[in-house]
């Protein structure tokens, strides 16, 4: 359904996500399942909560033309290129996403 | 990641949900970007709620609890002893009011996070009770995880210390031939 590939900075107590990506047939308006980068990233950000606590961080760093769509539907915050989620609202994320 | 354009994709390709490449291609500039999200980050942390860092820190011991129980292997920097020092160290200000809340000594909580005494039965159901309530208000919890983490332990603790009981035993034991 998905691909996700993270890349760990423990020093920086953040999990970078290097690439993400849904299958061809879960995009578009003849998807058949819905919400596959979201869960993806909600997995991601449990993982990040898990081992760093409070200073959690989930990042990563769409083409400029696809970040707004990050910021607004996940919340994400921006600095420079790259777009973040830390406490609270990636507690957020992953309530909307794992518990259903 | 290479993506393949042709007369069917363009269109997917300009969806954001389908595809993300965030890798860099300059490591300075990946240093540099990081070091300005840290920053910013250490910023917006001063505008946590005192709220939001207690739920954070309790989601962060649920998690830990699950995964301890879910792997089932030995660690000994974790155990049920680091996980009760973590949880009410996260609740409270003083040890000795989690003693009161749930009516045992703090002498005898001191003694278990210290591992100088192993929890009762009693204490574990306390335990229990006690997080059951307290995660009600957030995010349910397998409160049997407590007592999974303490009989992993004892578990351990006892397949570790094979040369203390496993030649009086093996001296006991007797399997009659089987034909």
């Amino acid at each position: 359904m998905g691909l996700i590939s993270v890349e760990r900075f423990p020093m920086e107590w953040r999990l970078h996500i290097r690439l993400l990506c849904a299958a061809r047939n879960h995009v578009g308006k003849n998807k058949i399942y819905d919400r596959i980068a979201g869960n993806l990233m909600a997995y991601v950000a449990k993982l990040a909560v898990t081992e760093f606590g409070l200073m959690a961080c989930l990042s990563l760093r769409p083409k400029t033309s696809l970040a707004s769509h990050y910021c607004r539907k996940y919340r994400m915050n921006a600095t420079g290129t790259l777009l973040s989620l830390e406490v609270p609202e990636i507690n957020n994320l992953i309530n909307e996403y794992c518990h259903e | 990641m290479n993506i393949v354009m042709n007369k069917y994709l363009p269109n997917t390709i300009q969806d954001p949900e389908w595809a993300v490449d965030s890798r860099y291609h300059s490591a300075d500039e990946e240093k540099r970007e990081a070091k300005a999200l840290l920053k910013a980050r250490l910023q917006r942390l001063k505008n946590v709620s005192e709220q939001d860092k207690l739920m954070t820190k309790l989601l962060q011991i649920k998690w830990q609890l699950e995964d301890y129980v879910k792997c089932g292997q030995p660690n000994k920097e974790y155990g049920f002893a680091y996980f009760l020092a973590t949880y009410v160290d996260t609740l409270y200000l003083k040890r000795i009011d989690f003693a009161k809340d749930v009516h045992i000594s703090a002498v005898l909580l001191s003694q278990v996070i210290g591992k100088h005494r192993e929890p009762s039965l009693d204490f574990i159901l306390k335990l229990m009770v006690h997080s059951k309530k307290v995660f009600s208000l957030l995010e349910p919890i397998d409160v049997s995880v407590w007592y999974r983490i303490y009989l992993l332990d004892k578990l351990h603790h006892t397949l570790a210390n094979q040369s203390a009981w496993l030649k009086q035993y093996e001296k006991q034991v007797k399997v009659k031939a089987i034909v």
